[in-house]
C-alpha cells in the first residue's frame, strides 16, 4: 500500500509540473495585452510599457516560467496582476468555499446515490423503472437550470433560502448550511442520477453471482448479504464513477458559484479568466487539479481496500 | 386513489409551477422612482450590489464607474461632483486657473483629520498627488499635466501644470482627488486597509475579498453624515445573481446590464430613474486609411453610416432604452447639439450611391467582434452592411483581447461602448492624435486649431470651440455613434436614489432612507 501511495503521489507532483506549464503556455498565447487591461482604457503608451515591466512580461514566456516555478517551489505563487493580493491569500480565502460545496455534494451523491442505487436493484419492479426515469432527467437538467428554478421557488418567492451570498462555516453552522443548501442540490441532482445508475448496475450484476446465491444458502438475512457480501463487491463502480462526477461537480461549481455569488474558486477561475489574470488563473487550475488529484487518489484507496486485486495490480 | 405523499408531492409541484408562471406573467409595466417627501435622517444599513470590487484600497490605483463609490466611502476627494454633475468643494473650498491656467491654486480645509488621527493639510495634498502621477493606476493619466505641487501654507496648495488641463478639477473630484493619510501613502498597509477621512471607515472583520465590502459610520466625520450607520458591497459579478438579490430584497440596489433584465426587474417592482451614461457605435478608427485605404474616403464612411437601421437595432436590442443619436457629445456639455442627434438616418439607397460614387462596390473588412455585446448586435450590423454590398469578415476576441486590440490599431472599424465625458475629457479621451481611442493618431490642422482653442482658450473660446469639434465629428464621420443607452441602475422602495452624471451608478452621497 505504501509503494501504492508514494507511485500516485509521485504522479501527482509530475502532473501538477505539467499541468501549470500548459496552463502557462497556452494561457500566454491567449491573454493579449494583459498591460493594458490592468490599467484600463485610459492608459497611455508608456504607463502600458512600464506596466508590462513592473509585472515581468517583457521577458520571453521560458524565463517568466521558470522564475515562476522556483518561486512556486518556494512556496510562492507570485500576485494577481490586478490586486495586491498574493495568490496563495487569494486562494486560501476561495478555497474553504468549494470544499464546502465539493465535500458537502460528494458525500450526498455518494450516500444517496448507493441507497437508491441499490434499493432499486433489490427491489427491482416499479422502484426501478421510476429510478430509471429520474436518472435520465437528473441526467438531462443542467445544474444552472435546475438553480434557476430553485433561486426563484424557495429564495425570491418562499424566501426560505438566501439568493446570493455565502457565510462560513466557522461563523455560523446555520447560516453556512442555508447558504450552500440551494446550490448544493442543485450540482448533487445530476450526480445522484449517474453514481445510482452505475451502482444499480453493478449490484445486479452481483446479485447474479454463484457466491450471493451460496450466502442466501446459509440462511442469512437479505439485509446482512447486501450490507456485507453485495455492497463491498458492487461498490467498486459507484465509487470510480462518484470519482468521475467530482470533476463534473468541480466544472458545475464554475456555474453555480457564479450564479448564487459565492466566492470560491470557480467564480475566481471565471473572474480572473475575464481579466487575465495569468497568475491567478495557473493558482485556481493548481487548486483545482489538486482537488480531482486527492479525491481520485482517496477513491483509489477506498476501492483498493476494498478490493485487493487493485492493489496486487 | 392518490397516497398522501402523493398528495403532498402534487401540491408542491403545482404551487411551484404556478408560482412561476405567476412570476413570469407578473405586470411588467416600468416604474419610474420618483423624488419621495423627506424618510428617516438616518437607517442602520444600505446594501448596494456592485458589479466590481476594488484590486487595491491605495487611491492611486482607484478606477472609476462602478468602483466610484466604494471608495467615496472610505476618501474624501478635494473636490464634489454633485449629481447633475456640478463641481462643489469638499476638501478644497476654492480652486482657482493662474498663470495662463497653467497652474491651480487651492485652498483647503482646515478641520479636516484621517482617521488615523493625521491633519488634512497642503503637505498630504502634495503628497497624495505626487503618489498618484507616480504609481502608474489606472487613472494616472488623467492628472498627467500635473508637474509639481507647492505648499505655501497648511491650507493653501499650488498645482503646477506642464500645459493647460480644463479636465483637471474633474479629475481632482475624481481619482486623482482622492486623499488619504500620507502616513499609509506607498505602503503595503494600505492597499488592503484604507486610511481616509471619509464618512464611513472599513470594517475588516465584514470584509470578505470577492463577496463583501462592510463599511461603518466614521464617527468623527468632519462633513454633513450620510444617511446610513452602515454600508455593505455585496459583490455580484453576474447579471442574474444581482437581479435574484434584488428580487429576494438581498440588496437594496444594483446596477444592471441588460435591457431584457432590466424588463424583468420592472416587472418585479423594482424602482429606477432612466439615466443615461455611454454611447454605443461605431469607431472608424482607421480615418486615415492607413489599413483600410477606402475609409479615408468620407463617403463610404457616411455609406456605412447610412446602412444602419439604428432605430430597429435599439428597439431590438436594448427594448428601446436609449435615445438614438450621431454625435459622441455628451447632453449638458458646451459641445453638445441636440440637433444633431437626428443627423444620420437609415437609407440603403442613398448608401449604395455613396459607395458607388467613391468607387468602393467591393469594399471588403473584417469586422471585430466580442462576447460583451449582445451578438445580435453584430449579426444586424453585418447584415446591413451586406444589403448595401459590402463584404464582411468576422473575427472573434477572447476574454481580455478586445480593448487592447482595439487600442493597438489591429482593426479599422470596430463597435464599442464608451462613457460620454465632459468636452475637454472627451477629446482627450477619444479624438486628440495621443487619445487612447484614437489608436491611428489621427488628426487634421483645422481639428488641431479647435483643440488648442478647446484647451486653452477663454471660457467663451473653448465652449465654441468644442461646438465645433462636435461638428466636425459629425461632419466628416470619424464615428457613426447609434444610440445612448439608458443604464439599468434599480433599487428597492427602501432606498431613494440620485443618478449620478457620468457614471454608471450613483455616488455614495446619492442615496437616501424612505422609511419604508
Amino acid at each position: 500500500m505504501t509503494i501504492f501511495l508514494l507511485r500516485r503521489l509521485l504522479s501527482a507532483v509530475v502532473l501538477l509540473v505539467v499541468v501549470s506549464f500548459l496552463a502557462r503556455v497556452l494561457l500566454y498565447q491567449g491573454i493579449g495585452d494583459v498591460a493594458r487591461n490592468v490599467l484600463g482604457e485610459s492608459a497611455t503608451e508608456e504607463q502600458v510599457a512600464l506596466k508590462n515591466q513592473e509585472l515581468g512580461l517583457d521577458q520571453p514566456l521560458i524565463v517568466q516560467y521558470f522564475d515562476w516555478l522556483s518561486n512556486a517551489i518556494s512556496g510562492d505563487l507570485g500576485v494577481s496582476f490586478f490586486s495586491s493580493q498574493s495568490v496563495w491569500d487569494t486562494l486560501l480565502i476561495r478555497l474553504p468555499v468549494t470544499l464546502s460545496l465539493v465535500v458537502v455534494v460528494t458525500l450526498l451523491t455518494g450516500v444517496v446515490a448507493f441507497a437508491v442505487g441499490i434499493y432499486a436493484a433489490v427491489r427491482k419492479g416499479w422502484v426501478d423503472r421510476t429510478l430509471q426515469i429520474l436518472a435520465t432527467l437528473g441526467d438531462a437538467l443542467p445544474p444552472y437550470i435546475v438553480a434557476l428554478f430553485l433561486v426563484t421557488f424557495f429564495a425570491i418567492q418562499q424566501k426560505i433560502f438566501p439568493a446570493t451570498g455565502f457565510i462560513p462555516l466557522t461563523e455560523s453552522p446555520a447560516g453556512w448550511a442555508r447558504t450552500i443548501t440551494l446550490p448544493v442540490i442543485a450540482l448533487a441532482i445530476g450526480g445522484v442520477a449517474g453514481v445510482a445508475q452505475q451502482v444499480r448496475s453493478s449490484t445486479l450484476g452481483v446479485l447474479h453471482h454463484d457466491y450471493i446465491r451460496t450466502v442466501r444458502s446459509r440462511g442469512l438475512s437479505e439485509r446482512r448479504i447486501i450490507l456485507t457480501s453485495v455492497l463491498r463487491n458492487a461498490s467498486t463502480n459507484g465509487l470510480t464513477s462518484l470519482a468521475v462526477q467530482v470533476v463534473g461537480i468541480l466544472g458545475g461549481a464554475v456555474f453555480i458559484e457564479v450564479l448564487f455569488a459565492l466566492p470560491g474558486l470557480g467564480s475566481l477561475a471565471v473572474e480572473a479568466a475575464f481579466r487575465t489574470d495569468l497568475p491567478l488563473i495557473v493558482g485556481v487550475v493548481l487548486a483545482l487539479m489538486l482537488i480531482v488529484v486527492t479525491v481520485n487518489l482517496v477513491v483509489d484507496i477506498l476501492v483498493a481496500w476494498l478490493n485487493p486485486k487493485v492493489r496486487l495490480s | 386513489m392518490m397516497s398522501t405523499k402523493s398528495r403532498v408531492l402534487s401540491t408542491v409541484v403545482t404551487a411551484v409551477v404556478a408560482s412561476l408562471a405567476f412570476t413570469a406573467c407578473s405586470g411588467s409595466t416600468p416604474q419610474e422612482s420618483t423624488t419621495t417627501q423627506a424618510g428617516p435622517e438616518t437607517a442602520p444599513l444600505l446594501r448596494i450590489g456592485s458589479l466590481q470590487e476594488p484590486t487595491s484600497y491605495d487611491p492611486a490605483q482607484a478606477n472609476e464607474g462602478h468602483q466610484a463609490p466604494i471608495y467615496q466611502a472610505v476618501y474624501d476627494t478635494l473636490i464634489k461632483r454633485e449629481p447633475d454633475g456640478t463641481l462643489s468643494p469638499m476638501l478644497a473650498t476654492s480652486w482657482e486657473p493662474s498663470d495662463g491656467n497653467k497652474a491651480y491654486t487651492l485652498k483647503l480645509r482646515n478641520d479636516v483629520k484621517f482617521t488615523d488621527g493625521t491633519a488634512f493639510d497642503s503637505a498630504a495634498v502634495k503628497a497624495n498627488l505626487e503618489h498618484f502621477t507616480k504609481a502608474n493606476g489606472p487613472l494616472a493619466g488623467t492628472a498627467r499635466s500635473v508637474q509639481t505641487v507647492e505648499t505655501p501654507d497648511a491650507t493653501t496648495a499650488v498645482i503646477r501644470l506642464s500645459e493647460p488641463d480644463p479636465g483637471l478639477p474633474y479629475s481632482l473630484a475624481n481619482a486623482a482627488g482622492l486623499m488619504a493619510s500620507p502616513k499609509v501613502i506607498g505602503t503595503d498597509a494600505i492597499k488592503t486597509k484604507p486610511v481616509g477621512s471619509g464618512p464611513y471607515t472599513l470594517d475588516s472583520a465584514n470584509t470578505v475579498a470577492g463577496s463583501k465590502i462592510t463599511y461603518v459610520r466614521n464617527a468623527d466625520y468632519w462633513g454633513d453624515k450620510l444617511p446610513y450607520d452602515k454600508v455593505e458591497f455585496q459583490i455580484l459579478t453576474d447579471e442574474t445573481a444581482r437581479l435574484n438579490a434584488l428580487k429576494s430584497g438581498q440588496v437594496d440596489a444594483a446596477t444592471l446590464s441588460r435591457a431584457a433584465t432590466a424588463v424583468e426587474a420592472e416587472g418585479a417592482g423594482l424602482l429606477h430613474k432612466p439615466f443615461e451614461v455611454n454611447w454605443e457605435g461605431i469607431f472608424f478608427f482607421d480615418r486615415d486609411g492607413t489599413k483600410l485605404p477606402q475609409l479615408k474616403d468620407v463617403r463610404v464612411r457616411e455609406a456605412l453610416t447610412l446602412a444602419i437601421d439604428r432605430e430597429a437595432l435599439l428597439q431590438a436590442v436594448h427594448l428601446g432604452k436609449g435615445t438614438l443619436t450621431s454625435q459622441t457629445f455628451r447632453p449638458g456639455t458646451a459641445g453638445y447639439d441636440q440637433a444633431l442627434d437626428g443627423k444620420y438616418t437609415y437609407d440603403p439607397d442613398r448608401a449604395r450611391e455613396l459607395l458607388k460614387e467613391a468607387g468602393a462596390e467591393n469594399l471588403t473588412f473584417t469586422f471585430p467582434i466580442t462576447q460583451v455585446f449582445d451578438p445580435s448586435i453584430y449579426d444586424s450590423i453585418i447584415q446591413n452592411w451586406q444589403d448595401i454590398g459590402v463584404t464582411v469578415n468576422r473575427h472573434q476576441w477572447g476574454p481580455g483581447q478586445a480593448i487592447p486590440s482595439m487600442q493597438r490599431g489591429e482593426f479599422p472599424i470596430s463597435y464599442m461602448a464608451l462613457s460620454q465625458r465632459d468636452d475637454w475629457r472627451h477629446i482627450l479621451f477619444q479624438l486628440a492624435p495621443n487619445a487612447p481611442w484614437n489608436p491611428f493618431k489621427v488628426t487634421t490642422p483645422e481639428l488641431s486649431a479647435l483643440f488648442t482653442k478647446a484647451q486653452t482658450g477663454a471660457e467663451a473660446e473653448q465652449k465654441d470651440a468644442d461646438k465645433a469639434v462636435n461638428e466636425y465629428m459629425v461632419d466628416n464621420y470619424w464615428f457613426s455613434p447609434l444610440y445612448r443607452l439608458e443604464s439599468h441602475f434599480y433599487h428597492n422602495a427602501s432606498v431613494e436614489v440620485e443618478p449620478q452624471t457620468e457614471q454608471a451608478v450613483p455616488s455614495i452621497y446619492n442615496y437616501r432612507p424612505t422609511g419604508k
